[in-house]
């Protein structure tokens, strides 16, 4: 199994849709550069290009690349032309489809993903660049699941739309806009990356994504998730190595053993990827990578390959969150997972690249809530099923806010315009906090404790004295009402709402399971007193807190 | 703005707080269900598996119970929220009980006049002329019943507590000879229930054998 197999189609004619102009010179573009050995190397034994074709010549094609000879080790779908959704359905347009018979005379993409699940190549990449060609997210909840796709070969696919499903793709005189963006990337003259030899369509598809929403006039869709074997898409003609060297060439270093790893955490990983947009949980996601990244611990350029598709597929499919944040979430539980490999050179190299994009988008996400806070000063409540939950969890947000603000300075280390926007951010998210949720900065859980200690560390360093020291008094003050009894930071969601109750009425002293000890919140906040010279006003409190708490955190 | 084109969140707790809020209803039902048991037995408290009524189509008579709904609305500011009140979470307890227990209770109460309508079981106060007579009238109608074991249990009274207080008042200053009227007839009601009870246990063939 070694081959490369490509369809290009571009539809300029039609007989019941309007024409189109660039399609078919986008679909000969894409089909020159992908064809050639030292970018795209695909077969052409196994590769097609068709000009306005009516259905039956692209299935025929399909049967010819899919199903003809060897088994497709990678397979590459490219479509510019007219698209449609009806009825849920996403289809691709041919010469001879009508809109009023979508289902008859167009490629319903749930049957063009069948034929890829029966044919099974390792990886598969679908480029849509047509109107509403965003419709195909309709399709993709359904059909981008093992249990459709099937797990022989275990089958990756990535798409990427270059326009969103009420959107028309763009042309301009040099072609579809998607399509110039999508050739600058394959042919090097938009920079994505320099430390692997080869590209995946995830990373492209992110950097087109980005170039295009820009313009503001297209919003792309990169979905799923494709990690068997290296990135095979096609070459890097950034990566220093020989840039005439075959692709084929360059991808046979790959270590089979990631790829025996990844058949066997497969569903895991589909978990991981629906859980980067969904119920985020960063334990669960370290749990599943951590045995995957051992797998290539030995060969740590396969191994920052490996995470920086994964990093691209996420961050990606993170931006789909309703949370602001979680494309940093994201990125920071997949930089965990990396620390302990920080001491091979190319995986510490790798790890300054990934902080710059965790600390990127907390600067982005900050930049969202303030310019909302700005508009909306309860825009820090919960949008949906919070209420009297608030009492709880709003301050645990405030600290996640501050915390996660102010860390973004400390990961960019290099781009002093970031860092010093991620400065800025941070100290005018504080002063906000300090000034309309002054009463919600309450010590709750344990949980809040790193994300004090980095606030009040940042708050120190670069944020108005008065504000640091204001941040650390209400907190001590929140501690000392509480007596030091803040929850613990497993604390079952469930029992919250007792703990509230008990906090309130002082008899936290009967649920002790739900406290935390010793208290990490209590170590945090004392030593915290040094930065602000608050020392001794900090002493004459501590006597209201549980004794055990005061006396661990000054024995050393 | 999210995948939907809504504005986005910071930092999401959702399963937390969906947590919360079952453990919060959760807290209210058992408030609810300590406030009910004063008013029925939970041995008699019948639940609905599907469907809305019951129905009896063997005794035409019987009553046909339907699922009555009762709704309380809490509401809670965003500026009670963000001053991280506590005492809110207690102050709601109460709102929404005290409106639940309200509307059960008035339903109670009408469902009772409704019944007593019906079957003629009511007395006229000023007709009787006193609050004792009253009693006396109210005692005579009533029907006592008797357990399996022959424990007969005393009807409860349920009155606004002036009118409550008045009327045991009123009861203690009463003559000997209206107490006695009183026992005596009580004892016939309480023999009458037990002979009731007596007689439904024969029915029986084989009864606690």
């Amino acid at each position: 199994m070694s081959g490369r197999g490509l369809i290009v189609i571009g539809c300029n004619d039609y007989d019941c849709m309007r024409a189109l102009e660039g399609a078919e010179a986008d679909a000969e573009r894409i089909y020159d550069v992908l064809a050639r050995p030292e970018i795209g190397d695909y077969d052409p034994r196994h590769s097609r290009l068709l000009l306005s074709p009516t259905l039956n010549i692209l299935r025929e094609a399909i049967r010819e690349v899919l199903f003809t000879g060897e088994r497709l080790d990678t397979f590459t779908f490219f479509f510019a032309g007219h698209s449609g959704v009806k009825a849920g359905s996403f289809y691709i347009c041919l010469r001879d489809s009508r809109h009023d018979a979508l289902s008859a005379s167009a490629l319903s993409l749930a049957d063009f993903f069948l034929n890829i699940s029966e044919a099974a190549p390792t990886q598969s990449n679908v480029i849509i660049d047509a109107c509403e060609s965003g419709g195909l997210i309709t399709d993709l909840g359904a059909l981008l699941k093992p249990s459709v796709m099937g797990d022989a070969g275990t089958p990756g696919v990535t798409l990427l739309a270059t326009s969103a499903q009420d959107q028309y793709s763009g042309e301009t005189s040099e072609g579809g806009l998607g399509t110039n963006a999508i050739l600058d990337c394959i042919e090097g003259r938009e920079f994505i990356q320099d430390f692997t030899s080869t590209l995946d369509l995830v990373e492209i598809g992110r950097h087109v994504s980005a170039r295009l929403r820009e313009t503001g006039e297209q919003t792309p869709v990169v979905w799923g998730l494709n990690l068997s074997g290296p990135p095979r898409f096609c070459k890097n003609p950034r990566f220093g190595s020989d840039p005439a060297a075959p692709l084929r060439k360059v991808i046979q270093a790959w270590p089979a053993a990631i790829d025996e790893s990844i058949r066997e955490h497969y569903d895991e990983l589909w978990k991981v990827y629906t859980s980067a947009s969904g119920e985020w949980d960063a334990r669960a996601f370290a749990n599943t990578l951590t045995p995957i990244l051992a797998t290539l611990a030995a060969t740590p350029t396969a191994l920052v390959g490996f995470v920086d598709r994964l990093a691209a597929t996420l961050l990606e499919r993170a931006t789909l969150s309703d949370d602001a944040f979680r494309p940093a979430q994201v990125g920071a539980a997949l930089l965990a997972c990396l620390l302990r490999y920080a001491r091979q050179d190319p995986v510490a190299r790798y790890t300054i690249t990934l902080q710059r994009t965790i600390g990127e988008a907390i600067n982005m996400a900050a930049a969202n809530l303030d310019e909302r806070l700005s508009q909306d000063r309860y825009a820090l409540l919960s949008r949906r099923g919070g209420g009297l939950s608030d009492l709880f969890y709003l301050p645990e947000r405030i600290a996640k806010v501050l915390g996660w603000a102010g860390f973004a300075g400390l990961l960019l280390l290099t781009d002093l315009a970031e860092r010093e926007r991620a400065n800025q951010l941070f100290t005018k998210l504080l002063c906000f906090v300090l000034e309309h949720y002054n009463s919600s900065i309450v010590v709750m859980s344990d949980a809040q404790a790193p994300c004090w200690a980095i606030a009040l560390a940042r708050a120190a360093e670069v944020s108005p004295p008065d504000a640091g020291e204001q941040l650390a008094g209400v907190l001590y003050s929140s501690l000392t009402d509480c007596g030091g009894k803040v929850a613990d930071i497993d604390i079952p969601p469930d029992k919250v709402l007792n703990y509230l109750l008990r906090r309130h009425s002082g008899q936290l002293d009967a649920e002790p399971a739900l406290v935390a000890r010793p208290s990490l919140t209590v170590t945090v906040l004392l030593r915290a007193a040094g930065l602000f010279g608050l020392e001794e006003i900090f002493d004459d409190d501590l006597w209201r807190m549980g004794r055990g708490d005061a006396r661990r955190v000054f024995q050393r | 703005m999210n995948a939907k084109g809504q504005p986005q969140s910071f930092f999401l707790f959702d399963a937390g707080a969906c947590a919360f809020n079952e453990a919060f209803t959760e807290r209210m039902r058992e408030l609810q269900n300590e406030f009910i048991k004063n008013y029925i037995p939970p041995g008699n408290t019948y639940r609905l598996y599907h469907g809305r009524t019951w129905s009896n189509p063997a005794n035409a008579e019987a009553d046909a119970g339907e699922m009555k709904v009762f709704s309380a609305e809490m509401q809670t500011r965003f500026a009670d929220i963000i001053a991280n009140d506590l005492g809110l979470i207690q102050r709601s307890f109460k709102e929404v009980a005290e409106s639940l227990q309200r509307q059960f209770a008035g339903s109670v109460y009408k469902m009772l006049s409704e019944a007593s309508d019906a079957s003629g079981n009511v007395i006229n106060a000023q007709k009787e002329g006193s609050l004792p007579n009253s009693f006396l009238a109210m005692l005579e109608k009533i029907e006592f019943s008797a357990d399996k074991d022959g424990n007969v249990h005393m009807p409860e009274i349920h009155a606004d507590p002036a009118t409550a207080r008045r009327m045991l008042s009123e009861l203690e200053a009463s003559p000997p000879e209206f107490r006695a009227k009183v026992e005596e007839l009580k004892q016939k009601k309480i023999l009458a229930a037990q002979e009731h009870e007596a007689a439904r246990k024969a029915k029986f063939a084989r009864y606690g054998e």
